[in-house]
Order: C-alpha cells, then sequence, then structure tokens
C-alpha cells in the first residue's frame, strides 16, 4: 500500500508537470503582472544595473536576483524568459517533491508510515496550483514550493525520525528555506512560528530533547545560510542594502500604515471571500487531526500565517491569499487521509464502508503488483502518461485559437510564438509605438497594466519600474505628524529619497535614448508627477496622443481580464517627437 | 513557609484551588463590570437601543412588524422584555436594566462554563480552561458601544453549550437538568440569527472528526442527547411561534420586510478589502490569527484550545457572508481570539513554569490561583480608579430631567441632537428621526427617555427599495415591493398626524430625496424647521397651536 502510494504520487505529479509544460508551452508569453516584472528588474540587473540605485522597486535583493536565472537561460537559449520561467517553476515542483519523496524514504519507519501522506500532499499542490493558476510563479507560490520541504524536515526532527537521514538532504532543505524566508521580510515570521510549535511538539521540554529533536541540521543550515546570504549581499553591494532597508522598507511600511480608502467602496477590492470561507472551513476540519499530527499542525500554522499576510497586505489581491489558501488545502488534505484510514476501522467496522475500503485497497495491491512485476510497463507509465498529459494539453489549448491569434516571437528576437489575448492591455499601442528594447514608461498605481506587457514585448522600463511609491510618499506628505521623532527621521529619509527619484526620471527623460512612450496613470499618479514638473518636461518633448482606457471595450474584449483596487482609471499618453 | 500552609485544603486540592479560582474571577470581574455599568447608566449603543425601544413598545401592547418597523427577527426583542419590564418595575433607566442584564448573562455563562470546567474536563487542564473563562469574561470589557449586540450575546449564551458538548464527547457524564439548561440558552442564542446556525455546525463537525466513535455509540450518546434535543426544541418553538402571529404581522414581515431585504441587503455592502484589512477592522483578525498560532501550539495537549479555536474562526464566514464591514458583526470571532489568546498564554506560562521549577500543571494551580486573582482584583480596582476619576471630572447630566434619580456622564449621551431634544421634548414626548440608518435616532431617543412618533423606528426600508429599484428588474415581484414606498410616506403621514411628534429629524439625504416624490412637505405644515442642517439633518418643531387634537 506504501509503495502504491509512492508510485501513484509520483505520476499524478509527473502527468501535473506534464499538463503544465503542455499549457505553458502554448502560452508562451501568460505570466502574472508580479513576477513579469521581476523578470524584468532582473534583466536590468544582468545589463549591470543595481537594484534600487539603477532602478526602484519594493521586492528584496534576494527576489530580483533569483529572478535572474530566466533570464541568463533566456539569453543562452533565445527562448521567451516567461517560458523559461514558468517552466523552472515546474521543474522546481518536481525537485521539491523529489526531495520531499528522499526525506520520506529515507527516514525509517516513522518516515515510511508518511508515505500514505504522500499522495494528500500531491494533491493539495496541484489542487491548489490549479485553482490559482492565473498566479503562477507568483513570490507567494515560490515560497511554498521552496519552504514545503523544510516544513516535512522539521516535522521528521521534532518527532525523532531523522537518525539514519543523510545530511545533505537537510542542508539543502535548510538552503531553500532560507531562500523562501528572504524572498519577502514578512516572510521571516514563518521560521519564528514552526519553531514555536516545533518546541511545543516536543512535549515536557528537556534539554535532551532540544539537543537531539529540536536543533536538527536543517534548522541550522536555514539560519546559517539566512546569514551567509545577507552578509554576501551586504559586503558586494552596501548601498543596495542600505537603500533597501532604509528609504524602501519605509515606503513598504508606510504603504502598510496608509489604507487607500477607496478600497471601502462595493467592488473596489477582489471579492476572493471564496478563498477565505476555504480557509475557515478547511482550517476546522484540519483541526481535528491538528491535535494528533504535527505535519497537520505545521501546515494549520502556516494557513493562519497566509492569513495573516493577507490582512497586512491591505489590498487583498488573489496572489496574496496563495500561501494561506495552498496550505489549508495541505492540512486539509493531509487530516482528510487521517480520516479515512480511522474510519476504516472505527467507523464503519464490518459495514459496507469497510468492506469498499477492503475492496479498494485489493485492487490496488493487485495493480501495483501487476506493474512492478512487469517493468516496462512502470517505466512506459511513469515516462508516458506525462508525455501524453503534455500533448493533450497542448492539444486543447491550441483547438480553438484562431491563426490570426498568434504571432512569432522572431521581432523580439526569440524563438517561439505568442497568443494576441495572452498579451496584456495597450499592446497595441506599445506595439505601434515601440520597438523592442525601447524605454517605456507605463506610471500607475498598480503593477498592472504596465506588467506583464512591457516583459511580454521586450521593452524596457525606466528608473521607476512602477510607480508605487507615489502614493505613500504623497500620503505621507499630507498627514505626517513632525513631533513624532521616528516620523521626522523617515520623512527626512523620504524627501531625499524623493528627491533623488525625481532627478533621476528628469535625467531619463533629457538622455540621449529617453523613453519612446509614456503612459501616466490620469489622478494621483499624474499630479503627483506633475507637481514634480516631469509632466511639463514630457509635454514639452513628446506628442500627445490618444488617451487611452482599461475600460475601453476593445481593450476588454481582446485581453484577459485583470485584478485591480480602486478605481480603473485612464492614461494620458506621450510619444516621443522625433 | 510550604509546611505552614501545606496543611491547608487549598494546597492540598488542585480542585479545590481551581474552585476558587473560578468563583474568584467570576465575582473580580463582574465586579467590575458592575462599577462599570452603575457609572454608566445611559450607555448603550445604536442596535441595543432599537431592540429595547422594540421591546419597550412589546410591553406596552404593540405588534412587532406592526406598531414597530425593523427587519430584525423578533427574538432578541423578546429577550429584551426582561430589561425592559424590570426597568418600568424599578422605575431605572432602560439602559440600565439592559446592561445589568447582559452583566447577569457574563455571569451565568461563565458559571456554568466554570461548573463543566470543575466537574466534568481532565483536572490537568484545569489552569487553561479556567483562562479560557478569564477570556469568555475579558472580551466583553473590550465592546464599547457594541456592549449587548447579539453577537455577544450568542458568545455568552453559546459558550457553555460548546464547553458542555466537548465534556460529552470526552465521555464526562452529564446529568439531564443541566443539559436541557445549556441546550436551552444555546438555542436562544443560535435563534438569535440565522447566520448562528453556522458556528454551531462548524463546532459539531469539529467534535465529530476530533473524538472517534462507533456510530451506533455516536449517534445514541453524543448527538441525540439531551443538550441538542432541548435546543433544538427551541428553535422548533420559536419557528413554530410564527405560525400563531397575527395574519398583519405575518404579511408585513414575510410578506414584505423579509423579501424586501433579501433583494437589497446589498445596498450597505462594502469590499473584502474594507472588511478585512482597513485599520480599524484588521486588528481583530490579527488577533484571531495570533490565537490560532497558539492554540495550534498546544491543542495536542490542551484539546479544548482547538475548540475555540474552531469556534473563533467560524465567526470569519458569517462576518464575511454579511459583507457590511460592521464591526459588531466580528464579535465571535474577536470573542473567540480574546478567549484563545487567553487559553494560549495560559497554557504557553504553564508549560514555562513545568519547564523551570518542574512543577506539574496540577501542582502549579494554588499558587497559579493567588497571583491571577491578586493581579486580576489590583488591576480592575486600578482600572475601576480611573474609570470613576474620568467619570468624576466629566461633564455630568441630571437623569432628573428624564425622571430618573442620579447622573450619567454627559459624554454617553452626547450627540448632536441631544441638546435640540432637550431643549424642545420632556421625556415621553413622541419625536421621530427619518434616516436611512439607525443611528442617529438610536440610542438618544432610548437615553432620553422619549418615545418613537412613528411605527417606522428608521427608514433603512426606503434605501432598500431604492436599490431594488436602481438594480433589479421589472418582474411582478419588484413591482409589489417597490409598491410600498408610497404605504410607507403614507404610513409616516399617517403617524406624524395622529401623534403629533415634538420633532422631527428629516435626514436632507437620502430620506428627503426617497420621500420627496411622495409631496411629504405637506406633513410638516404645523411644524416649524428650526435647524437646516445638523450633521445633514433638518429639524421641524411643532408649533404650539398644532398640539390640540381637535
Amino acid at each position: 500500500m506504501k509503495k502504491l502510494c509512492l508510485f501513484f504520487s509520483c505520476l499524478l505529479l509527473l502527468c501535473w508537470s506534464g499538463s503544465l509544460c503542455g499549457y505553458f508551452s502554448t502560452h508562451q508569453i501568460l505570466i502574472a503582472a508580479e513576477p513579469a516584472m521581476h523578470i524584468s528588474c532582473a534583466n536590468l540587473i544582468v545589463e549591470g544595473a543595481m537594484p534600487y540605485i539603477d532602478f526602484v522597486d519594493n521586492a528584496t535583493p534576494v527576489l530580483l536576483y533569483l529572478f535572474t536565472l530566466p533570464v541568463l537561460l533566456s539569453k543562452l537559449c533565445f527562448l521567451h524568459p516567461i517560458l523559461i520561467f514558468n517552466l523552472l517553476i515546474v521543474l522546481l515542483t518536481i525537485v521539491v517533491f523529489a526531495l520531499i519523496t528522499a526525506a520520506v524514504k529515507q527516514s525509517g519507519s516513522k518516515g515510511l508510515s508518511l508515505l500514505f501522506y504522500l499522495p494528500a500532499l500531491t494533491l493539495s499542490v496541484i489542487t491548489s496550483q490549479l485553482y490559482l493558476i492565473d498566479e503562477y510563479g507568483q513570490e507567494s507560490m515560490v515560497f511554498m514550493l521552496l519552504f514545503l520541504p523544510y516544513l516535512l524536515e522539521r516535522y521528521l526532527s521534532s518527532t525523532g525520525a531523522h537518525k539514519t537521514s543523510p545530511a545533505w538532504r537537510k542542508i539543502f532543505a535548510g538552503v531553500l528555506a532560507a531562500l523562501a524566508l528572504l524572498l519577502n521580510p514578512i516572510y521571516l515570521l514563518a521560521v519564528l512560528v514552526v519553531e514555536i510549535v516545533c518546541l511545543t511538539a516536543l512535549g515536557e521540554v528537556t534539554l535532551f530533547k532540544i539537543r537531539h529533536r529540536y536543533l536538527g541540521l536543517e534548522l541550522l543550515a536555514c539560519l546559517g545560510s539566512m546569514l551567509a546570504i545577507v552578509a554576501i549581499l551586504y559586503l558586494s553591494a552596501p548601498l543596495m542594502v542600505s537603500t533597501y532597508l532604509g528609504p524602501i522598507t519605509n515606503l513598504n511600511l508606510l504603504s502598510y500604515d496608509y489604507f487607500y480608502d477607496n478600497l471601502g467602496f462595493v467592488g473596489k477590492s477582489p471579492d476572493r471571500r471564496d478563498l477565505v470561507y476555504a480557509f475557515v472551513v478547511f482550517f476546522i476540519m484540519a483541526l481535528p487531526a491538528a491535535g494528533r499530527c504535527l505535519l497537520v499542525r505545521l501546515m494549520c500554522t502556516m494557513a493562519a500565517l497566509g492569513f495573516t499576510w493577507l490582512v497586512c497586505s491591505g489590498t487583498l489581491y488573489t496572489h496574496q491569499a496563495f500561501i494561506m489558501t495552498a496550505f489549508v488545502i495541505s492540512a486539509f488534505y493531509l487530516a482528510l487521509a487521517r480520516y479515512l484510514r480511522s474510519m476504516r476501522s472505527v467507523l464503519f467496522e464490518g459495514q459496507l464502508f469497510a468492506q469498499l475500503f477492503a475492496k479498494g485497497e485489493n485492487l490496488s495491491r493487485q495493480i501495483y503488483l501487476w506493474q512492478e512485476s512487469k517493468p516496462l510497463v512502470r517505466t512506459s507509465l511513469l515516462a508516458g502518461l506525462p508525455v501524453l498529459c503534455f500533448v493533450t494539453i497542448n492539444y486543447f489549448c491550441l483547438k480553438n485559437i484562431a491563426a490570426d491569434q498568434f504571432f512569432s516571437l522572431a521581432n523580439i528576437n526569440y524563438y517561439g510564438f505568442g497568443l494576441k489575448p495572452d498579451l496584456s492591455f495597450f499592446s497595441d499601442t506599445v506595439e505601434k509605438n515601440t520597438e523592442p528594447k525601447d524605454l517605456v514608461w507605463i506610471f500607475s498605481s498598480q503593477v498592472r497594466p504596465g506588467f506583464p506587457l512591457i516583459t511580454q514585448l521586450r521593452r524596457r522600463p525606466g528608473y521607476l519600474v512602477w510607480a508605487f511609491p507615489l502614493h505613500p510618499l504623497k500620503i505621507l506628505h499630507e498627514r505626517s505628524t513632525p513631533e513624532q521623532a521616528l516620523r521626522l527621521t523617515q520623512l527626512a529619509q523620504l524627501t531625499q529619497f524623493e528627491a533623488g527619484m525625481i532627478d533621476h526620471l528628469r535625467s531619463e527623460l533629457n538622455s540621449v535614448r529617453p523613453p519612446r512612450l509614456i503612459l501616466i496613470e490620469d489622478g494621483e499618479i499624474w499630479d503627483s508627477l506633475k507637481a514634480a514638473g516631469i509632466c511639463t518636461i514630457i509635454e514639452g518633448q513628446y506628442d500627445n496622443l490618444e488617451p487611452l482606457t482599461p475600460l475601453n471595450g476593445d481593450e476588454i474584449a481582446l485581453h484577459r481580464p485583470y485584478e485591480y483596487v480602486g478605481h480603473r482609471l485612464g492614461f494620458s499618453a506621450y510619444k516621443l517627437k522625433k | 513557609m510550604q509546611g505552614r500552609f501545606s496543611s491547608k485544603p487549598f494546597f492540598q486540592s488542585p480542585a479545590f484551588a481551581a474552585k476558587i479560582c473560578a468563583i474568584g474571577l467570576i465575582a473580580v470581574l463582574s465586579l467590575r463590570m458592575l462599577i462599570s455599568v452603575w457609572l454608566h447608566p445611559l450607555r448603550i449603543g445604536w442596535d441595543p437601543a432599537l431592540h429595547l425601544q422594540c421591546a419597550q413598545l412589546i410591553v406596552a401592547g404593540g405588534l412587532p412588524y406592526v406598531d414597530m418597523f425593523d427587519v430584525n427577527p423578533p427574538l432578541i426583542w423578546y429577550l429584551d422584555t426582561v430589561p425592559a419590564i424590570t426597568a418600568s418595575l424599578l422605575n431605572m433607566p432602560v439602559t440600565l436594566a439592559f446592561n445589568l442584564f447582559m452583566l447577569a448573562l457574563m455571569m451565568l455563562s461563565a458559571s456554568l462554563c466554570a461548573l463543566i470546567v470543575l466537574n466534568k474536563l481532565p483536572k490537568s487542564d484545569l489552569i487553561v480552561n479556567l483562562a479560557l473563562i478569564f477570556g469568555l469574561l475579558y472580551f466583553n470589557f473590550f465592546l464599547g458601544f457594541d456592549f449587548g449586540q447579539r453577537e455577544q450575546i450568542f458568545v455568552l449564551l453559546y459558550a457553555p453549550f460548546m464547553f458542555l458538548r466537548f465534556a460529552r464527547y470526552q465521555g464526562a457524564v452529564v446529568g439531564r437538568r443541566e443539559a436541557v439548561l445549556v441546550g436551552l440558552l444555546a438555542g436562544v442564542g443560535i435563534c438569535l440569527k440565522h447566520y448562528f446556525l453556522f458556528n454551531a455546525v462548524c463546532i459539531e463537525l469539529f467534535l465529530l472528526f476530533h473524538f472517534k466513535s462507533h456510530l451506533k455509540e455516536l449517534l445514541r450518546n453524543r448527538i441525540f442527547v439531551a443538550e441538542n434535543w432541548a435546543a433544538f426544541t427551541f428553535a422548533l418553538i420559536y419557528l413554530a411561534h410564527f405560525l400563531f402571529l397575527p395574519q398583519i404581522v405575518k404579511d408585513n414581515y414575510f410578506g414584505f420586510l423579509v423579501p424586501a431585504f433579501a433583494r437589497g441587503y446589498q445596498f450597505w455592502d462594502t469590499s473584502l478589502a474594507a472588511s478585512l484589512a482597513a485599520p480599524d477592522k484588521r486588528t481583530v483578525f490579527l488577533l484571531l490569527a495570533g490565537g490560532l498560532i497558539l492554540a495550534l501550539s498546544y491543542c495536542r495537549r490542551y484539546q479544548l484550545l482547538a475548540c475555540v479555536a474552531a469556534f473563533a474562526l467560524s465567526g470569519v464566514v458569517p462576518y464575511l457572508m454579511q459583507f457590511k464591514g460592521w464591526n459588531y458583526q466580528d464579535i465571535p470571532a474577536f470573542a473567540g481570539a480574546v478567549i484563545l489568546l487567553c487559553g494560549g498564554a495560559a497554557a504557553l506560562i504553564s508549560s514555562v513554569i513545568q519547564f523551570a521549577f518542574k512543577l506539574r500543571s496540577e501542582q502549579q494551580l494554588p499558587i497559579v490561583t493567588i497571583i491571577t486573582l491578586l493581579l486580576t482584583a489590583g488591576l480592575s480596582c486600578a482600572s475601576a480608579a480611573e474609570e470613576f476619576h474620568q467619570v468624576e471630572t466629566n461633564t455630568k447630566f441630571d437623569m432628573e430631567r428624564i425622571g430618573y434619580s442620579g447622573n450619567s456622564p454627559w459624554a454617553d449621551i452626547d450627540s448632536p441632537f441631544t441638546k435640540i431634544m432637550l431643549d424642545n421634548a420632556k421625556f415621553s414626548d413622541p419625536v421621530i428621526f427619518i434616516s436611512n440608518a439607525v443611528a442617529p435616532g438610536f440610542p438618544p431617543l432610548t437615553q432620553l427617555r422619549m418615545t418613537p412618533g412613528s411605527r417606522h423606528l428608521h427608514c433603512c426600508i426606503l434605501s432598500v427599495l431604492q436599490y431594488i429599484q436602481d438594480v433589479s428588474d421589472s418582474s411582478p415581484e419588484c413591482t409589489r415591493l417597490l409598491s410600498y414606498q408610497q404605504k410607507i410616506a403614507d404610513q409616516y403621514a399617517e403617524d406624524i398626524a395622529k401623534n403629533k411628534p415634538v420633532l422631527i429629524f428629516m435626514q436632507n439625504a437620502p430620506s428627503a430625496e426617497y420621500l420627496a416624490p411622495f409631496a411629504f412637505d405637506k406633513n410638516f405644515k404645523n411644524y416649524k424647521k428650526i435647524e437646516e442642517d445638523i450633521v445633514g439633518f433638518s429639524v421641524y418643531k411643532l408649533q404650539p397651536s398644532a398640539k390640540v387634537v381637535p
């Protein structure tokens, strides 16, 4: 039965990976806004730019540097970095499961009982990725994948099942967890909370237990790797680190402090109550099992943390709910596996369900023995089914797409093709008025619609990758109270940052390669740039184009809908004079 | 020292120490609440004030949904008749009687929980379980103007049921009489609002999965038991009572108010971000998440924590289903979070003591009891003194003006309308607030002992109808519902003519706009406009000549 679980889990995961590869090989430029923006930033890094100095984004340096991997691979094989990025996430999923499977198999008798939960774990990752497929590759999904092996290692250590395990696996899990935690400063809370839960799982705490069961190699590897990564970053680029910890962190904190009042009205933020309801129901269903199984407890803990992060986000985009959703699904499936096992012996003893269970088990055993006796069949299944999934998904994705919806990526120097509906809003304007690698400014209070468009069409963002600093800076000027010493320091630091940012924008406009096209969101963003004198320069050097609006019927008909908060405002458009 | 005290039963028996702890905690916190209630005899929130007003009208012989219009189900009004009758018998402010009633509910709930914890749950969990009772009392101190909302009453009435159900599943022997009492209380709590059924179902699901049992045993000894029958029977009786109400009540409620609100309640809808992440809302959910994490850390050892966690979390769904983002709607989640945090903190402290001093949980109980009681009493005294000082130094309102003795802090009745009401009307005078929300008509009307001058205690229904008009199709049902707009305007006119309210507060927008098409101004012919715009309201005063009924 246990080997059967392992076999089916592997098969399931490979089929899912094959399906995803099929999907993304059709939708080669399909990506969520945030990872697309990070790819563009990583591209700037590869070209020699330094984060926060040469361009401004609010992601951590670790996240930005991790995203250089698909960019570098893209430069080697001339495939679109979006396609490579999506495939890398599929690969990461496989690697993570390989690690988990190795951990389960190498952990003696205690770990072997875990094999029963492997299908549940596999299914949970598949369910969450499938349900939130539009958010594929988001930072939260990467965090979940990188952190999962660490959770399992912590479970095995805390339950005393790690004695025979090889050290490399634990160190690897620790390093992955360190990378996960450094993706976003708020994720650091996870390590603290997970360790509290692991500590209390020891029961009566003694020094012996702490030494032998609590202080696992993966924990030390995680903490050590975090310190090493931070030290390397600081020693190699102290200005980058200090700028991130200074003005950028202050801007992020201000975004938390100052709630966007427009969100109070109906329909002004994504209504993902379904995810919160699922969180509540699944969490409650998993709670009974959490009392008995540390792994379920850890999953529930991470789901509760995910809920915290969702609440703290202030905007409640779907991707911000991914951690909560994915971990609560994991907890629920693990709990369900437990209930099914215990129900078999307790609730329906000698009854219809027990007979059904027994028959199912018997059938599974026969299938397993059959494929075990035929290694060729097994290999064919493991290799053939994923390929079949790939082909099938590919076929169904391409089936209903008209020929005129395809376009070649050759004009942006990549192999492959793109689908027009995958392009983001305003793609026609950008394509018509700019060339690949041209500098394009699209400033709005949200990542969209600037991204993924700029990344999809291989344009370059300017110094201000997106206009996230403008709103908190405006609010800060309006509401800061000088009597508060902390705010005063913050104000001075941010005023200096703001002055530098405006200087950068001016010099970019007056450079030899200024932005070819500028789109500025009306309202607050326009007002802020106008107050800084940027709009006057633009109006002098650029031709005014027809204003654009995401509410335009053609735009809505041609592109996928996207989530936004507050109001969908129009954009003023400018083209560089010849 | 130890030798000197070791012969005392307090130090010998953890159960005795626990009993002292439970009694002490309930006494100290109830006394602290009593002081607060006594210092603020007129303090009440808008919704509780409205329900109390309805209860007073029922006591005076009025019919729900005929002599008073509001969409809420009537159980809360029936419940509020207890303080309404008490107030009229003892000639005390009805608000004070209501707050004392709430205090009695707090004490009843905590005492029942304490009895279950002391007699039916494991002795090794006493510290944490007593901390849960502390939390059950403690959350009430943070509610402010939401003190007395149905959500709070639900938490108080349901908590003993949850504790008893947990004990039942653990195999405790439960007497029939106590089970029936606890079940009836829970039945009342759940029936206050249909959303609360979700919380109860969640707890039952949790218990079902938490405790393994055979199907027959489960049905016989866990599900078909006295407390469930009692709660279910109460619910059935409550539902059945609607059948025996006068036809006009049923027509108004089920024929108009319920279908109208079912179609137009979204008028007040907000967004998910505003419900969960706004700075004034998120604290509750962050506390909840903190409580959940603490509960998860200790739920293996203290299983009741997991049950309370399920209860706390289940409070989020009804809050979001209502989707108004009103603070009181998250009280079950907030109460659950506070209870969890208290239980979790006790578990944490207990494990630290165990690690540092090698004392088992039962051995810690006497000393923990002494420290907890001393701390609680000390802090309660300090905060009571501070509150007393605050009340003493602030402006006071002489309650003789409304026919009672004593004073009340002016801040408790302060509103932009208080002075106008006091200057232009006496207590028991009829006054009308035509406003599309419960506030600002309530609580001033209830606090200042004035009677509603119209059956329409507020005109939320007009916003609902407007919403239906704006968004719905022109189906016969919508047309039928919209025909009530004229009827409501006529009823207002009829009430004004009949009751001759001394003051009419008319909301300039949107209520006046809703009524304008029905030539509503003609109703003010005997009135003089004395204020044009007080926070968006025009104020009309009855002319002396019109007071004489022809």
